[in-house]
């Protein structure tokens, strides 16, 4: 089974805030896509997890970025993939803040590229979706009930 | 006066190269340098230590327009005056800076009892104010001196906020303090509490702050010693200039909500609190204005005499699991929401059973106007038949706009008496009394005259039936639902029972198509006859699935990702795989497919059909050349045409679509598709294949092929 979750970013402020001047809080940040979480065994190259992009918010940081519907994301941040299901994938998006650069190993029919997107602060409407993204996620995880 | 004075400063900050390079520029705020008394004290610090000390007294400064030429290296600069204060500050030698100055005011108070030990040095921070954003506003230190519990320190006569803190204590704070040359103002007794402390600002909206709440939250995933606070709540006061600070905080993680009535809660997540630190959340919160839906129900009451029930789901949503809001109206028939986001919404006005009489699409708006929804409640009365047969059964009515959704029951004698949400074509789903079976969309015209008081509405369902029974590859009954289809439209769908039968009554006489599915398996559609007497009894052959593994690749050998993979064996329904980064993709069949097409649609590469083999158990390798040709299809009538390699397999050419990319492009034209497409020889069909209506045509590299369903053109 799969999911479409639409990637965004967690309401997470900074760990690292400092005791007197302190750094600003990031705003909570937003990549603008929509992607399904894909894990599958292949006898050539083993378990692989991988994203496919199924939606692109039009003018989003994902769209400026260049990253395309029926894009397919391996690695995130220099390292392969290894969410283990959609929680921890939508629990790793979450923690994006406004101004983060995720960069992304993208394979789009037989080229691969690298693209970054920088994240803007997350629109209020998504913040009710991304909830129910857990959730959707969640129920998932703990299987039929 | 003190307008022009930020606009200098500003433009000081940013501007150093209007003065000569390489020098410190000593500028005056609000005062003129030469009514300062003593000077600037310029250390060189040399390995940590002080190895050469000039003094640059503020009669010189002011004559010297190039500023203070400092040699090569780091500097301390102290300002020493009495009626003069600038920040203690560290410049490189050589490198333009500015150091401003303003007069001397000081500031003093007392330290209360309850602060505890301040073993460590009060420092006071001073944030100037006026200075643009909060965040990026000049702000300096200035130490402070505290004897017999009273404190005090300089302080430059201008427009500040003020923090006073020492280790391991909450900071304690005053907002827009605002001082005049040589004015010294105490602020009386002060109460730095122990230990580590949250603080933050919001973006305070204009109106009354004390209804702006701020609530700390530990975080449920916290391991911290923190889970077993209970929330905390602080109001933001006008006064404090939206300042909020928590104290006495134990370590932990949190979460920070501000709410405000008529606003929507800003949150934010994850703050980390370390022991005897503050915690300060520099970028000041923003609320929005929320926005408001509110509706005026007519007739107030449902037809249970109840209020109504009220849900709102977003519009954006397209099967939404959960309804952004759901509660009852009031007895007026009033409903409000006033918490939402700005955007659209769809209502659902319901009873007490879920009937759904009315749904619209709402706008929320922060100054929506009340809108009206008129219910127009119509008594409906009839008798529902299977043939001549009067039918107990439970009745969905539908509009064809969607708006309403009311389920009525009927007797055993067929009788059936109820409240519709108005006159005009229904489309009704009668299900039998036992779920066993339905049929769907029986079209109903509800009509009432002015002499009427209720409508009488017949529901004369067909008296053809569909029977017979699903097995297995062994023969034995399987679990399944039997689709009941005609023009690929369903109109009615059975449960298997536990002996493997199924049957479907009122259904209209004719040529349907009876398809069964099951977890993991499949039939093939079969053809079959719906009679009112004596139909036959279908052989339904359930089989299972298999898998047909197949590998994308482009013609230099790369796999290619991403593809999107429409897939249908004949006779079974669509479906859709996509391909790993590694190019393999699966495709689920029934077992005994004889034919089976795949419509391959991957970035950098023209749409691709492939006759697929659906025994092989080998990985089949796909290679996706790049010559393209365009196909334009044009359909004639209802639905859209079918293309096919073999005319045993089909696939709607919606299939040959990519996905919707941000522009809205994916191939759709005013008259139909057209799509890049690999050159071939393809054949399209008429949304009702069955009647034979197909054309095919080549389509030539480099080519545009036009198939308007009825004739063909070539460019």
């Amino acid at each position: 089974m799969k999911y479409t979750f639409i990637l965004l970013a967690a309401l997470t402020a900074s760990s690292s805030m400092a005791t007197t001047v302190a750094a600003p809080v990031p705003a909570s940040g937003w990549l603008g896509l929509g992607y399904t979480y894909n894990a599958t065994n292949n006898p050539s190259t083993g378990r692989m997890v991988w994203l496919f992009v199924r939606q692109i918010a039009p003018g989003g940081p994902a769209d400026r970025a260049g990253l395309k519907t029926q894009d397919v994301i391996t690695a995130i941040n220099g390292k392969r993939i290894a969410f283990k299901d959609e929680l921890d994938t939508l629990n790793f998006f979450s923690g994006i803040h406004q101004g983060d650069r995720v960069q992304l190993k993208v394979s789009r029919g037989k080229t691969v590229q690298s693209i970054t997107i920088v994240a803007d602060p997350l629109p209020p409407d998504m913040i009710k979706r991304r909830r129910l993204n857990e959730e959707v996620a969640k129920s998932q995880r703990a299987g039929p009930k | 006066m003190k307008p022009v004075c930020t606009v200098v400063v500003v433009a000081l900050l940013l501007t150093p190269s209007l003065y000569a390079a390489g020098a410190v520029h000593v500028v005056g705020h609000g005062i003129e340098l030469n009514s300062c008394d003593g000077g600037v004290k310029s250390r060189q610090l040399c390995a940590g230590a002080v190895c050469r000390t000039l003094d640059s007294p503020f009669a010189t400064l002011t004559q010297a327009h190039d500023g203070m030429n400092l040699p090569a290296g780091r500097w301390e600069l102290t300002v020493e005056s009495s009626r003069c204060w600038a920040p203690d500050v560290t410049v490189d030698g050589g490198v333009s800076s500015t150091l401003p100055v303003w007069p001397a005011a000081a500031i003093h108070g007392t330290i209360d009892s309850g602060t505890g030990d301040l073993s460590g040095a009060l420092r006071a921070e001073i944030r100037l104010t006026g200075e643009g954003d909060e965040h990026s506003a000049p702000r300096f230190s200035e130490n402070c001196s505290v004897a017999n519990a009273r404190w005090s320190c300089r302080a430059p006569a201008t427009s500040f906020h003020l923090r006073l803190s020492v280790d391991r204590h909450a900071p304690w704070y005053a907002r827009n303090v605002n001082l005049s040359a040589d004015q010294e103002k105490d602020f009386g007794a002060i109460r730095l509490e122990p230990g580590a402390s949250v603080a933050g600002t919001i973006a305070m909206p204009r109106g009354r702050h004390e209804e702006t709440v701020v609530e700390l939250i530990t975080e449920p995933a916290s391991s911290s010693p923190a889970r077993k606070t209970s929330p905390r709540r602080v109001v933001v006061k006008g006064s404090s200039g939206g300042l909020f600070q928590f104290t006495a905080v134990p370590k932990g993680v949190y979460h920070l909500i501000v709410s405000r009535p008529g606003w929507l809660p800003a949150e934010v997540k994850s703050i980390r609190v370390e022991e005897g630190r503050e915690s300060f959340l520099d970028k000041p919160l923003q609320l929005t204005r929320a926005a408001v839906v509110d509706v005026f129900i007519t007739p107030p009451l449902s037809t249970e005499e109840e209020p109504w029930h009220v849900r709102l789901d977003s519009a954006a949503d397209v099967a939404p699991d959960k309804p952004v809001a759901e509660s009852a109206a009031s007895f007026s028939g009033e409903w409000r929401n006033d918490a939402l986001h700005a955007g659209k919404y769809v209502l659902s006005v319901s009873d007490r059973q879920g009937n759904v009489f009315r749904r619209e699409t709402v706008e929320a708006s922060v100054d929506a106007a009340p809108q009206f929804l008129k219910i127009i409640k119509v008594r409906v009365r009839g008798v529902v038949k299977l043939g001549t047969v009067p039918f107990e059964s439970s009745l969905e009515f539908r509009d064809d706009e969607s708006s309403s959704e009311i389920t009525l029951k009927s007797d055993a004698a067929g009788r059936f008496d109820g409240i519709l949400s108005h006159q005009g074509r229904w489309r009704v789903k009668a299900l039998d009394p036992k779920m066993t079976f339905y049929v769907n969309d029986v079209p109903v015209d509800v009509k009432r005259t002015s002499e009427q008081a209720v409508a009488t509405v017949d529901v004369a369902l067909p008296g053809g039936k569909a029977k017979g029974r699903v097995t297995n590859k062994a023969g034995e009954p399987a679990k399944a639902n039997v689709m009941v289809l005609r023009n690929n439209k369903l109109i009615g769908n059975a449960l298997v029972l536990p002996d493997g039968s199924f049957e479907v009554n009122g259904l209209e006489p004719g040529p349907v198509s009876l398809l069964a599915i099951a977890r993991a398996a499949e039939s093939d559609e079969v053809s079959y006859l719906a009679a009112e007497d004596d139909p036959a009894i279908a052989q339904i052959l359930l089989q299972e699935f298999v898998d047909v593994n197949c590998q994308l690749l482009s013609e230099d050998g790369a796999p290619v990702a991403g593809a999107v993979v429409r897939y249908r064996a004949a006779g079974a329904r669509r479906r859709q795989a996509i391909s790993d980064p590694a190019g393999s993709f699966s495709l689920q069949i029934p077992q005994d497919t004889q034919s089976l097409l795949a419509v391959i649609v991957a970035a950098g590469f023209p749409v691709t059909l492939r006759q697929l083999d659906p025994q092989s158990p080998e990985m089949q390798r796909i290679i996706l050349g790049t010559a393209s040709a365009s196909l334009h299809i044009v359909p004639r009538g209802t639905g859209w045409p079918f293309v096919t390699l073999d005319g045993q397999a089909f696939l709607s050419i919606t299939s040959l679509l990519g996905l919707p990319s941000p522009d809205g492009r994916r191939g759709m034209v005013d008259d139909g598709i057209q799509v890049p497409i690999a050159p071939g020889v393809y054949t399209i069909c008429s949304a009702s294949r069955l009647d034979g209506a197909c054309q095919s045509a080549r389509v030539a590299a480099g080519h545009e092929q036009t198939i308007t369903m009825g004739g063909t053109d070539s460019k």
